[in-house]
């Protein structure tokens, strides 16, 4: 009689014991960051970083430079106008001599690192070593591998490089190691959980994995504004429901968003400030016109269709109606639309008109769509010697904006007779397989950059160019795009660049659509961020932050 | 006994070996790991080639799976495909978080539905028998994901309305705590939600089963011999026919285990908790074979283990069971 | 158990044990409920174009985000882009409910098919397909799925179908073969492969009529699970693809407006709440109905 009565109140205990066990069973607390209520800054973010190694083979992302970029300090960062303002670098460097290209520079005397040692020209020459040896997996040596010496006098340096390289003033103020850190280390396998050292404002404290990195106040910085603050918490939380429920509950302070169509909640919201403005990043539609795409693609009259048959006013408006209303419309493929003085919109002569769109297909004898704009219209246009025109679309899946402009852009096609056979895949798929194959006929992306990326836009436009997977060629651009790679004149190689855009406004191999916008998000009691659409990122000027 | 056991656990250890080939084939064909690369301008090749020549990404698939089956055993699973990081930690620290998760929700969901089921076998067709029922049946019928967004949406909608929030709704520690006891508690305080879409989820089965299995034996021979005996009703329920009805419960629960990691992939990326089930879902869409293949076997084992302890417990508890 | 009750005087009718079945079937009021509500939701689904008010892809930007109204018959909302919520729903149930139907039956078909072979010749041919399913059930199924959909690319509704199936035939083999393994012994067996009846047709003729309930039961719980999945598979981004509106997708396209546009993902997942239980109700009828044991006393 009492056995079963001595099972039944064991259960709750044993499920209580199971419970607590498994609790503490787990991962064991890390060493908790001091607690210190004011002061404290959390800033929320969706992509935890691999490891802290940033620049390399496996981490090339924006979020690992958000905290890099204020450890490993840079000569000279951007601003939030894009322009290089000196931080570790007395005053900026010279351009001394053209021929052969050299550079000097100089660091400030009170320039140091947190653990005392002073930030010399010696450190540049170690990132250098870096950034050439063939072992080390970065991810670019661009402008590195030009250099041929760099010879050092305590804080002061010379570069000289061994062909002209146009972005030469971004290469030598970018951030760099310390030299007495990493002598001699296997830099594969270095700052994979910790960074021992910092020239910037804050320096690393704390990482647990999944959730958070703590970073905290370097006391020894002085070259630029120190930071009021006690620490900077990043976490981070892949959902992204989670992470503007995070600000609105006050777990977090500042926030860098997607282009989420939640944004809209905050524009209204008293208790936020968001701020918002186009970046470098632009979002365009790549036409494929070698042999493995379709050759309707090859006929300048059906590109030039296509390009007016979209809408991309509408496109831009229905994507951004709510959180960045008045985006403008991309008309270049080389200046962003906010390059006050370089930006010409070459591509507005391609001015949305579905009847021109139709009208452009028959002149050229195309049969078989409709006569005028229709909608609901299920004709597809022939074109003599091609065949149909319906295109595989492809972009990337899982991507809120990208499948609404996708449906969007099927819609206005489909009134002006041209189809779309929509292709999503993962990113890995897509960038990894696809795109290289050339095997595709529309594909619609992010180009991401910065202040520099137009100078390499030989790269993509160029005939035979690294990433120029549409296979696109023409002389001129070409030999207008090569040549402003070596051009140190600024304004010379603009005319270069427009050149080579002009050009690709007649030829139409890919469609620019719009530059995306960037917005930041701060709670009111948080002053001091301001939006810089460089890879600097907001914290650019942390020193500035202040909690009331 | 031990012969069968033997048995099982060779013909599982060429299974694994089988399933192990399919998966790297299928993750390696899925797409170029140094996919994304394609889109960085002025991309080191000597950067590209290196990582090539270190997984011996050029080599025939057969002979990749050669070199990561080595590294598996001499190197404890060896490193990511790109970063050349250690997997092992890392799946370990994920385990843990997991393991802690889905562990907590089965032996709540357990709990529950023997209770439930019990009561409801014992007072069939009464109003708590239907609403049990009931109940059951909407939890196997609602989604995962879509419970795990109503909860999130409806702690949102609290907070909005009192300003104060009830539970957190994403990660697993708060920004702020120390170690110890305050740990464990705003752990458990994060696994609320989570642990709740988990339950629910399995619950609803459970329940509908301890019912069944607990009828079935109610009304079996025995049972009606215990009474006959003149034994009060209590003991009857509780030393007869629970324990016997029990037996079948316990070997679904561990069948289930497979499920529960599975289902523990929506509820850990909704919830964002640095889990197993996250770290798959990373890996296979960064193309990473090291990662998946590392977690695979993880996975696979814990599974063909539970599934031969039920085996095994089912077999010692119910004498009918032979095993040839 | 006859459920004939009989007047005096009154000849037995002797009845099929289909008869007999939907006898039983008929007297669960909760089935049949469940079973009426799904012959209409499936209605919905093949008639769509002609119920829906709106096609699931008209955009109207200027009436996006607009909550259920009567105005305009936009009786679920609308959704960013403007187009009609309640049309793209209805589309949805037919993208949906096609592909879990497909999924049901093919799984259906491969696991009789396995489990048959493996229990009728038992042996080393049952080890074999019984160690092949294991390797299959090894592995959780989500993480297969993905792996599959990740490998085979864009989601049609078929090739989802396709890999859906691939994972589902498991439990319905298992449960064949469990079958044929005792159905092996009977009598009847030994005396059609007396008369002299090749293995398919003592397999197909008259040991498949024998196990047709349990069958059936699982055929429709399977619709129910796959539902599930499929909503799973799309939520997270790897099932079926734009523009096809199918439910899991349209919850995942609504949830970053969840919190406020509240419609976006209530909806969708009511109507995946609805079909799967009238599912599970339909199936649980059709069990008791198979099953001559269960005493269901319901006036």
């Amino acid at each position: 009689m009492r056995s079963p009565v001595r099972r039944r109140s064991a259960l709750p205990a044993i499920f209580a014991v199971a419970v607590v066990a498994s609790l503490v069973f787990g991962p064991s607390a890390p060493a908790g960051p001091e607690i210190t209520t004011a002061g404290t800054v959390i800033f929320v973010h969706d992509q935890e970083p691999p490891s802290l190694r940033g620049g390399w083979i496996d981490n090339n992302l924006l979020a690992t430079g958000l905290l890099t970029n204020n450890i490993w300090h840079g000569g000279q960062i951007y601003d939030s106008r894009a322009r290089l303002q000196p931080r570790l670098f007395e005053g900026k460097p010279r351009l001394v001599r053209t021929r052969p290209q050299t550079v000097s520079f100089r660091y400030k005397a009170a320039a140091v690192w947190s653990d005392g040692r002073p930030v010399t020209c010696e450190d540049l020459r170690a990132t250098w070593r870096v950034f050439v040896n063939p072992q080390f997996n970065v991810v670019s040596r661009e402008g590195w591998k030009d250099v041929r010496s760099v010879t050092c006098n305590g804080k002061s340096g010379t570069v000289v490089f061994t062909r002209p390289f146009a972005a030469w003033e971004s290469l030598v103020s970018s951030g760099v190691y310390a030299a007495h850190v990493i002598r001699g280390k296997n830099m594969n396998q270095m700052f994979n959980d910790s960074i021992p050292v910092s020239s910037g404002p804050w320096r690393f404290q704390n990482w647990q994995k999944g959730v958070q990195i703590t970073l905290v106040k370097n006391p020894r910085y002085r070259v630029g504004p120190p930071m009021k603050l006690d620490r900077v918490v990043f976490r981070y939380i892949l959902d992204t429901n989670a992470r503007f429920q995070a600000l609105k509950a006050r777990e977090g302070h500042v926030m860098e968003p997607q282009p989420q169509l939640q944004i809209a909640e905050f524009l209204n919201d008293n208790d936020f400030r968001v701020q918002r403005s186009p970046e470098y990043a632009y979002e365009h539609i790549d036409i494929q016109l070698g042999a493995r795409g379709h050759p309707a693609l090859r006929l300048p009259h059906v590109r030039q269709a296509l390009i007016t048959g979209i809408d991309r006013r509408q496109i831009s408006q229905a994507l951004f109606r709510t959180i960045a209303p008045g985006l403008p419309t991309l008309e270049s493929l080389v200046f962003k639309t906010f390059e006050r003085g370089l930006y010409k919109p070459n591509f507005s002569r391609w001015r949305f008109n579905s009847a021109r769109a139709i009208s452009l297909l028959r002149s050229k004898g195309c049969t078989g769509g409709p006569a005028t704009p229709t909608d609901g219209n299920d004709d597809i246009y022939s074109c003599p010697g091609v065949g149909r025109l319906v295109f595989r679309f492809f972009t990337t899946t899982g991507n809120q904006l990208r499948t609404l402009a996708f449906e969007v852009i099927e819609q206005q096609l489909k009134r002006v007779g041209i189809g779309l056979i929509p292709r999503f895949q993962t990113a890995g798929q897509l960038f990894g397989g696809t795109l290289p194959s050339s095997d595709w006929d529309l594909m619609m992306f992010t180009y991401a950059g910065g202040p520099d990326s137009k100078i390499t836009s030989n790269t993509l436009y160029s005939c035979g160019g690294d990433q120029n997977y549409g296979n696109y060629c023409n002389r001129r651009s070409t030999a207008a795009f090569n040549a402003a790679t070596r051009e140190l004149d600024p304004k010379k190689r603009n005319a270069l660049l427009n050149r080579g855009d002009v050009q690709l406004a007649v030829d139409i191999p890919s469609i620019p659509l719009f530059v995306r916008p960037k917005w930041v998000i701060s709670v009111r009691g948080l002053s001091g961020p301001v939006l810089n659409t460089t890879s600097e990122g907001t914290p650019w000027n942390v020193g500035t932050w202040q909690l009331r | 006994m031990l012969s069968y056991a033997v048995r099982r656990l060779l013909y599982s250890v060429v299974v694994l070996v089988a399933a192990s080939f399919l998966v790297f084939t299928f993750v390696s064909l899925s797409g170029d790991p140094l996919g994304q690369l394609n889109l960085v301008p002025n991309l080191s090749e000597q950067s590209r080639q290196n990582v090539i020549d270190a997984k011996h990404l050029d080599d025939p698939i057969p002979v990749r799976y050669a070199y990561w089956a080595k590294d598996a055993v001499t190197n404890q699973f060896g490193t990511t495909l790109l970063g050349d990081r250690p997997i092992l930690p890392d799946l370990w620290r994920v385990m843990k978080n997991t393991l802690q998760l889905v562990l907590i929700a089965e032996l709540l969901a357990v709990l529950i539905a023997v209770v439930i089921g019990v009561y409801s076998a014992r007072h069939q067709y009464s109003p708590f028998d239907y609403a049990a029922t009931t109940f059951s049946f909407l939890g196997l019928a609602t989604p995962a994901f879509w419970l795990a967004l109503i909860l999130q949406v409806l702690v949102v909608q609290v907070r909005e309305a009192t300003g104060h929030q009830i539970f957190p709704i994403a990660s697993l520690s708060s920004v702020d705590h120390e170690g110890g006891l305050d740990f464990v508690l705003d752990r458990a305080h994060h696994l609320v939600l989570p642990v709740i879409v988990l339950t629910v989820a399995s619950v609803a089965g459970y329940a509908r089963y301890m019912r069944a299995s607990m009828l079935e034996v109610i009304n079996s021979d025995y049972v009606r011999t215990a009474r006959a005996k003149g034994l009060p009703e209590r003991t009857v329920t509780m030393k007869h026919a629970f324990r016997n009805a029990l037996i079948p419960l316990v070997t679904l629960v561990a069948l289930s285990f497979g499920n529960l990691l599975g289902g523990a992939i929506v509820v850990e990326t909704i919830f964002s908790l640095d889990g197993m089930g996250l770290y798959f879902y990373n890996a296979l869409l960064a193309n990473d074979p090291y990662r998946v293949m590392a977690w695979l076997m993880v996975t696979a084992t814990m599974i063909i283990v539970f599934n031969l302890v039920a085996d095994l417990v089912y077999g010692y508890l119910d004498p009918r069971v032979r095993y040839d | 158990m006859t459920e004939l009750g009989y007047e005096a005087g009154v000849e037995l009718e002797t009845r099929s044990q289909w008869a007999y079945v939907r006898i039983r079937f008929l007297r669960h009021r909760l089935a049949v409920g469940s079973l009426i509500v799904l012959i209409l939701i499936a209605l919905v689904g093949v008639f769509a174009s002609q119920i829906a008010p709106y096609g699931y892809d008209e955009l109207d930007i200027e009436n996006a985000s607009k909550g259920p109204t009567l105005e305009d018959w936009h009786l679920f909302g609308t959704d960013q882009l403007g187009r009609d919520y309640f049309s793209r729903v209805v589309f949805g149930v037919r993208t949906s409910l096609w592909v879990a139907v497909f999924v049901a039956l093919v799984s259906t078909a491969i696991g009789t098919a396995i489990g048959a072979v493996a229990g009728y010749y038992g042996g080393k041919v049952d080890n074999l397909l019984m160690r092949f399913t294991d390797l299959v059930l090894t592995v959780p199924g989500l993480a297969v799925l993905l792996t599959a959909s990740v490998f085979l690319g864009s989601g049609e509704p078929l090739q989802i179908g396709l890999i859906l199936a691939l994972l589902f035939w498991t439990t319905i083999a298992r449960i064949v073969r469990g079958a044929f393994l005792s159905l092996r012994e009977e009598d009847f067996v030994d005396a059609a492969k007396a008369a002299g009846a090749s293995d398919l047709r003592v397999i197909a003729r008259h040991m498949l009529p024998n196990c047709v309930g349990p069958i059936i039961v699982n055929a429709t719980l399977a619709v129910a699970a796959a539902i599930l999945v499929e909503a799973a598979l799309s939520y997270l981004g790897l099932g079926i693809q734009p523009p096809n509106p199918a439910l899991g997708r349209l919850i995942n396209e609504g949830q970053s407006n969840g919190f406020e546009l509240w419609w976006l993902v209530t909806f969708p997942g009511l109507v995946i709440v609805a079909i799967a239980l009238c599912v599970n109700f339909v199936g649980d009828g059709l069990r008791d109905a198979f099953d001559p044991r269960q005493r269901r006393v319901r006036a």
